[in-house]
């Protein structure tokens, strides 16, 4: 009997607490550009910091939020800047 | 609720009994936060506010739902960490909405405070002390302010040992845990004033 007011609360819980967050994610989103994303997966994700960002995301975000260099990414190679170009010509039309 | 009783338990909580500098506990973000005096501050306000979100429902949950169904002896941990998990989640979507630079200081030391063991021992200090609910409110600002207080502290002094001649094997974190060892010390001398 007492594991079944367990399973009750606990679900009762969980429910409470999913509907809370997902509520609060819908309200307080943010927008994010889906040009970082495209980015992202042109990069070789090595993760390598060559490009003096912590990692493949992060470089992808700077160049579309601050307009980072394009230029910087060293395993990528002539064709990832090729691509990262093409990204960001092709959301301006 | 008196307000001398108040007084007690926010004196307790900040200075006699101080989360990390007398319980020892939170000390993942105590160092890992506190090497610049903007993150220390928010991340102490982070955690005030978990803290006191948590104690707010953990214990009307505690005392209506896990009590009276004799299910305390054995939920009790895994519901207070449903219900810290979930406001840590709530305490991240807020910041990257209206604070993307704290967001992106804090980092991983965000999600973080989901086992941050300063937010369950809060949580069951309220409970295991039987506190009344305005008590374990007020409880859980304190022990929050308390963290910040330690942390704007260390965040201060590792500031200035940023510019000090160290000895190399010393820097950064060994010179941090020999600084908080002292400043734990320093701080017995409120032991007894409660």
């Amino acid at each position: 009997m007492i594991i079944l007011w367990a399973v009750l609360v606990m679900l009762g819980v969980s429910v409470f607490l999913g509907v809370m967050i997902a509520v609060f994610a819908k309200v307080f989103e943010v927008k994010v550009d889906p040009r970082v994303a495209k980015i992202n997966e042109a990069l070789p994700s090595v993760n390598c910091g060559a490009c003096g960002y912590p990692g493949c995301a992060q470089y992808a975000e700077a160049i579309v939020e601050q307009g980072a260099d394009t230029k910087l990414c060293k395993p990528g190679g002539p064709d990832t800047i090729t691509a990262i170009l093409e990204i960001l010509k092709e959301s301006k039309d | 609720m008196e307000f001398n009783q108040i007084m007690i338990i926010m004196i307790s909580a900040i200075f006699v009994n101080n989360f990390v500098l007398s319980r020892f506990l939170g000390l993942c973000p105590y160092f890992g936060v506190s090497k610049k005096m903007d993150s220390a501050i928010g991340m102490g306000f982070a955690v005030t506010f978990v803290l006191t979100m948590a104690v707010l429902v953990i214990h009307p949950v505690n005392l209506y739902i896990l009590t009276p169904l004799g299910l305390d002896k054995f939920l009790q941990i895994i519901v207070f960490i449903f219900v810290i998990a979930s406001f840590v989640q709530l305490v991240e979507i807020l910041l990257k909405k209206f604070s993307k630079g704290l967001y992106h200081a804090l980092g991983i030391y965000l999600p973080l405070i989901t086992t941050n063991c300063a937010i369950l021992g809060a949580a069951f200090i309220v409970v295991q002390e039987n506190m009344s609910y305005v008590e374990g409110l007020v409880f859980a600002v304190s022990a929050g302010l308390g963290f910040t207080l330690a942390l704007i502290m260390m965040a201060g002094v590792r500031e200035k040992l940023e510019m000090a001649d160290i000895p190399k094997a010393f820097v950064d974190l060994p010179i941090s845990f020999i600084t908080a060892a002292l400043m734990s010390l320093a701080m017995f001398g409120f032991l007894g004033i409660v």
